[in-house]
């Protein structure tokens, strides 16, 4: 009879980690939304890697949700997907609850989708021609989409006196060097939304952050910026390079991890030095 | 019964290498494997697990396989299979309403015989294949529902020989009938084995010393006995209790075994002392052992971590025998591990069982309504 | 198995400290007399054993003593003299102070910082401007314990204390023997005090301040520890007493109920139960997480070991929060207090009580989960709050930080709840309205509550309160009166109607 206990070996990686791997976070069930490319994709990567169960949520594209799954598997964690349109309140909560009975109740969530949206500098709307209906859809996308989620967590979070909860808002919010007017306006309100969350829910120990990158390279989002763009970006950037899907996920990891436990609505600009508050 | 059963079985008859490491692989591999199959068939248990965490896939060892609590075979219907389709059904004793009684359910009962024919063989009878068994306790037919009962028939089963029989009947002790036995036994020279639990014992030799009566069974002879005494109008010390059957019945200490069993597992523990003195080395101090297919848990309910041995701590049970409902069980008694090698070379360790954890004073004012309610009716103005 | 590595304990150089207080007897006295130690992680305790002898000789020089210092002593001095010796303990440097804060953690298993936080203001109770408060509850003119005062029969009263008192003290929550050996002082008796085994320190160190400002006093205080129920001992200690109290469980009150002699006063502070009751003005958006914070101290503090701890919370349904998202903030409260005062380590059986109550209400949640939450510290049994919206009856709880939260529409359903516990009930934690106080008070004093105090405070006590719903000081007492009719009697005998003239 041998009564100790030995510790699970951590994934063992079909490919090499650029944010390492670790057992630190084997109690979370991660939600994340918009997870089936992009940023997203690489965050539930890296939350897989270090123990968490990730809940893969995607909008339409099966397949490439269900790649992100198939690789987090491969290399010995746990994750699964599961479709829903953030904007759609019912659909969530649903989602949740299949979250729920799948791998007990979600107590990470990282809202990350983001609704179709064209970043295209030089043909961007301006002020002066933008109509209201492209500030409500980023409204309805980016904040309606974290109210959603949030909502649907909460009494799980609130039950277990323990939850995480990050937002994926953009560096934009504090220097617009473009103007994609209704897309950063959302993104305030997302951070606003934010910190008011936090507010309320610290008295029963759920963590509310936003991190906010700057543009993130490669990305299907930012692949039509151009590469002078990208180029004159760089050179403003103190770190002199851009943000890569990897940069961004690590600030996630320090917001689901322990080492945050006494940080809520904080702002954590991954962008280089670009913004430096 | 399927294919994991059938491994199971197999392994339980015949565990294979020998060696520690191979043997501990084994068991754990299979463990993993049932408790995947549990959490997928039981649904109850699927819901506790999940609140833990604990999933297939998900662990590594058997030690972190989530160990119900003898409450939810009260108040939960722990059961793979559908219950109505039970082969058995133990249930616990004890509470008057049916439906707080604890309650285990057998798909079939392949493993339990399995579990149980292991073990008996080893640690009651090392010496021979069968012997005359006298059971003090009523036979399965009249208590479909007694684990204890059916242990004790399918004992007689496999190894009564000629002339074994039981002597509780729904009217009570046939004290004369067995009185009879034992003469004949004492008179015929031939060793005999008694069966019973710790209550029929103290009930018998009650009977045997107001009738002025006492035997000196022929040599061989064993007891097993089992259980305590709670909610019984008189307690004896286990020391008090091997005394007697020197004093009454002949039978020396070494070769009176306690068995520790529950009706929520399927494997029993017996004392090594038996076997120990038939292999002619030292039985004492008095400890249980474990089998192979079975592990014993002993941790800090305030951690949930392992103590260290010698040290108190609840038992956990993790039984692959346990097929029907789950195989981690945390029991509500209290014991400590004990090293290999404790009592002699041969010893394979195991544990001292203490008894129930409950009714101890706490440190302050912790009490229970139904004490502090009728400690009321009793006090002075 | 072979793995398991079992811990050595580190050898450390034990501090000896006396735990008995008995300047009755002299040096040599002391070194007749048998001697034993018990032995904790910082220090050693060395008591003598006490043996009947040793409890008739240790009470008669009280009774001597009490004549001699106490007696005729008024009561403002008395109350002078121990609120003196109490101030000194306000001094963090003090050193029975820093004593009692070094070593009763480690003698009770409580966290450090709890016992440094809750003796303090505990002590406070005893200073002397509150001391006159206990003699004002008690006497509506104290001056009666020096001498016959007019009394509203027309006539005048005394109240003679007993000679001495033997005291049992409980020793589950640190303090208590102080509360006790004063309240005897201020009615001029002795204490003879049998400490408790759990924590048989504090009183030794606050009969030695006493001692220390006034010797005098400190003759007519004795503390000794035997074994709770040794008969011999017991009887001797009961023999001479004119009173005894006894703090403690049901079994050992009942037990020393049976022995102490018919006609000797006896005042038992036995098994209490008490709980909290929110209002819904304390649930209200800017109050609801204070309030949760609140009823985690009280429940949390010492371990939820005293009479004083609340076993449930009853929740009013329409404030701001529900009872459900209190009962969550509750619990993260409870968590942050177990972070920096975290609770003993706890015995084998009380673990497993405490699981046995979690899984139970578990699998309850499994039927019926939004009327059943169990809330429970992640790691073990530090704490636990269980949320139940339809309790089969008011459960005690096992303590140690287990608090269940039940939501009512009005405070009247508690009434019918608490029924069968009415002579048990004690303290009601409350937070309500200022208008809503006095009708809650109203009814839970028919429940049978005998103090109503603001959740948060429900450990500490305010001097003078009527423990378990009788005088502290009053209990003890014995009046005489002189009648009225008596002295317009006397007249007919003055001397000068009745001296011959010269
Ligand atoms: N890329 C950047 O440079 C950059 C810079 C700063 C901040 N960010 C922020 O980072 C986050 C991720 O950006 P990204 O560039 O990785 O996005 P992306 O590549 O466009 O990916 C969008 C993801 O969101 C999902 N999605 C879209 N609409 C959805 C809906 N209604 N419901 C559920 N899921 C929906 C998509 O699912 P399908 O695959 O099924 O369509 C996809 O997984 C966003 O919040 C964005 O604002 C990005």
């Amino acid at each position: 009879m041998s009564g100790t206990q030995v510790p699970p070996p951590g994934p063992t990686a079909a490919r090499p980690l650029p944010l390492g791997s670790s057992d630190m976070l084997a109690d979370r069930v991660a939600l994340v939304t918009g997870a089936s490319r992009g940023i997203g994709a690489t965050i539930a990567r890296a939350l897989a890697a270090h123990g968490a169960t990730v809940a893969v949520n995607y909008l339409s594209r099966h397949d490439r949700a269900q790649e992100v799954v198939s690789e987090i598997r491969a290399g010995g964690g746990r994750a699964e997907a599961f479709a829903a349109d953030v904007t759609d309140a019912a659909a969530v909560s649903a989602m949740a609850a299949r979250v729920s009975e799948r791998f007990g109740p979600v107590n990470l969530l990282v809202n990350n989708a983001l609704r179709e949206y064209r970043f295209d500098p030089l043909a961007r709307r301006t002020a002066w021609d933008i109509p209201w209906e492209h500030y409500e859809r980023q409204f309805e996308g980016s904040l309606g989409g974290a109210f959603n989620a949030c909502r649907a967590v909460m009494p799980g979070m609130r039950d277990a006196g323990d939850g995480r909860i990050v937002n994926l808002v953009t560096d934009l919010i504090e220097r617009p060097s473009i103007g994609y007017h209704d897309y950063t306006t959302a993104k305030a309100a997302l951070l606003g939304f934010s910190r008011n969350l936090a507010a309320d829910l610290g008295p029963f120990g759920i963590t509310v952050n936003c991190v906010a990158p700057g543009l993130v390279h490669p990305t299907d989002a930012s692949n039509r910026t151009t590469d002078q763009q990208r180029d004159e970006l760089e050179v403003v950037t103190p770190l002199r390079r851009l943000a890569s899907p990897e940069d961004v996920a690590g600030a996630i990891l320090y917001f689901a991890s322990p080492w945050s436990s006494f940080v809520t609505g904080a702002c954590l600009f991954v962008d280089g030095g670009l913004v430096m508050r | 019964m399927n294919e994991l059963d059938a491994r199971i079985q197999s392994f339980i008859e015949a565990p294979g290498d020998p060696g520690p490491g191979a043997l501990e692989a084994r068991f754990n591999a299979l463990a993993l494997e049932l408790f995947a199959d549990q959490y997928e068939r039981n649904a109850a248990y699927r819901r506790f697990c999940r609140a833990r965490r604990a999933e297939p896939g998900r662990l590594r060892s058997w030690w972190e396989i989530p160990a119900v609590p003898l409450k939810a075979f009260k108040e939960l219907t722990l059961a793979c299979e559908p219950p109505e389709t039970a082969a058995a059904v133990f249930m616990t004793s004890g509470s008057t309403d049916p439906a707080r009684r604890g309650r285990n359910y057998h798909p079939h009962l392949r493993l339990y015989d399995a579990s149980l024919r292991a073990n008996f063989g080893e640690w009651f009878l090392p010496d021979r294949e069968r012997m005359r068994l006298l059971v003090l306790n009523q036979p399965a037919d009249q208590q479909p529902n007694s684990s204890l009962a059916y242990f004790l028939t399918r004992l007689f089963d496999f190894y009564g020989a000629s002339g074994s029989g039981f002597f509780i009947g729904e009217s009570g002790l046939h004290l004369d009938s067995l009185v009879d036995e034992l003469r004949r036994a004492e008179e015929g020279g031939e060793a005999v084995g008694l069966l019973g639990t710790s209550f029929a014992y103290v009930h018998l030799l009650d009977a045997l010393r107001a009738a002025g009566l006492s035997f000196r069974l022929p040599e061989g002879s064993r007891l097993l006995d089992t259980g305590g005494f709670k909610g019984r109008s008189r307690e004896v010390s286990s020391a008090e209790l091997l005394a007697l059957f020197d004093e009454h019945l002949g039978i020396p200490a070494p070769l009176a075994v306690n068995y520790y069993g529950m009706t929520e597992i399927s494997t029993q523990y017996y004392d090594h002392s038996l076997r120990s003195f038939v292999q002619g080395s030292t039985a004492e101090p008095r400890h249980k052992t474990v089998p192979h297919w079975a592990r014993i848990a002993i941790i800090d309910p305030g951690t949930r971590e392992p103590v260290g041995p010698g040290e108190r701590g609840l038992i956990v049970h993790f039984d692959l025998a346990n097929r029907g409902s789950c195989l981690a069980v945390m029991a509500e008694d209290i014991g400590h591990a004990v090293r290999a090698g404790t009592a002699g070379p041969q010893d394979p360790g195991g544990f001292v069982l203490h008894g129930r954890a409950a009714g101890t004073e706490a440190r302050g004012c912790s009490i229970t309504l139904d004490e502090l309610l009728a400690a009321n009716a009793g006090a002075r103005a | 198995m072979s793995s398991v590595v079992v811990a050595t304990e580190p050898t450390r150089d034990l501090q000896t400290i006396d735990g008995f207080f008995l300047p009755q007897l002299s040096e040599e006295e002391l070194a007749e007399l048998d001697w034993t130690t018990q032995s904790f992680a910082g220090a050693e305790l060395r008591m003598p054993v006490v043996t009947p002898a040793l409890v008739q000789v240790v009470a008669e020089r009280l009774v001597a003593a009490q004549a001699e210092f106490l007696a005729d002593r008024p009561v403002m001095e008395i109350a002078d003299v121990v609120g003196r010796a109490m101030s000194r303990w306000y001094d963090a440097e003090y050193a029975p102070r820093r004593l009692a804060e070094a070593l009763l953690p480690e003698i009770t298993g409580y966290a450090p910082e709890m016992v440094r936080r809750g003796l303090r203001p505990y002590m406070k109770t005893f200073r002397r401007d509150r001391l006159l408060r206990f003699l004002a509850q008690d006497f509506e003119n104290p001056l009666v314990l020096d001498g016959f005062q007019p009394n509203r029969a027309g006539g005048r009263s005394r109240a003679f204390g007993p000679r001495l008192t033997t005291q049992i003290f409980a020793g589950n929550v640190p303090g208590l023997p102080a509360w006790n050996m004063i309240c005897a002082l201020l009615v001029k008796s002795a204490t003879l005090g049998k400490s408790s085994s759990q924590e048989p320190l504090f009183g030794v160190l606050v009969a030695a301040s006493i001692a220390e400002e006034d010797p005098g006093l400190g003759r007519c205080l004795a503390v000794l520890n035997w074994r709770g129920g040794e008969d011999d001992v017991e009887r001797a200690a009961f023999e001479r007493a004119d009173a005894v109290t006894a703090t403690g469980g049901v079994r050992a009150v009942e037990s020393i109920a049976r022995r102490v002699p018919v006609g000797v006063p006896f005042v038992a502070y036995g098994h209490k139960v008490s709980f909290g009751v929110i209002g819904h003005e304390a649930l209200a958006l800017n109050r609801y997480a204070d309030t949760a914070r609140r009823v985690a101290q009280d429940v949390s503090q010492y371990d939820q070991q005293g009479c004083l701890s609340p076993h449930a919370v009853f929740v009013e349904r329409n404030g701001a929060v529900d009872p459900r998202t209190f009962a969550a903030a509750l619990a993260a409260e409870m968590a942050r207090f177990e972070r920096d005062r975290p609770r003993a380590v706890i015995s084998l059986e009380e673990s497993v009580a405490i699981e046995d109550v979690r899984s139970g209400y578990e699998f309850r949640a499994y039927e019926d989960p939004d009327a059943t939450h169990v809330h429970a510290s992640a790691d073990g049994t530090a704490w636990t709050v269980v949320y139940e919206e339809r309790p089969e009856r008011f459960e005690l709880s096992p303590l140690n930080r287990v608090v269940r939260v039940h939501p009512i529409d009005d405070i009247a359903e508690i009434e019918r709840r608490l029924a069968p516990l009415r002579r048990h009930l004690q303290t009601a934690g409350i937070a309500c309205a200022p208008d809503r106080a006095g009708s809650w008070a109203d009814l839970l004093g028919r429940c049978g509550v005998d103090r109503v105090c603001a959740v948060g405070q429900m450990p500490q006590p305010a001097a003078g309160w009527h423990h378990d719903g009788r005088g502290s000081l009053a209990s003890l007492v014995r009046w005489v009166d002189i009648e009225g009719a008596a002295e317009t009697e006397f007249e007919r005998y003055d001397p000068e109607w009745t001296a011959p003239r010269p």
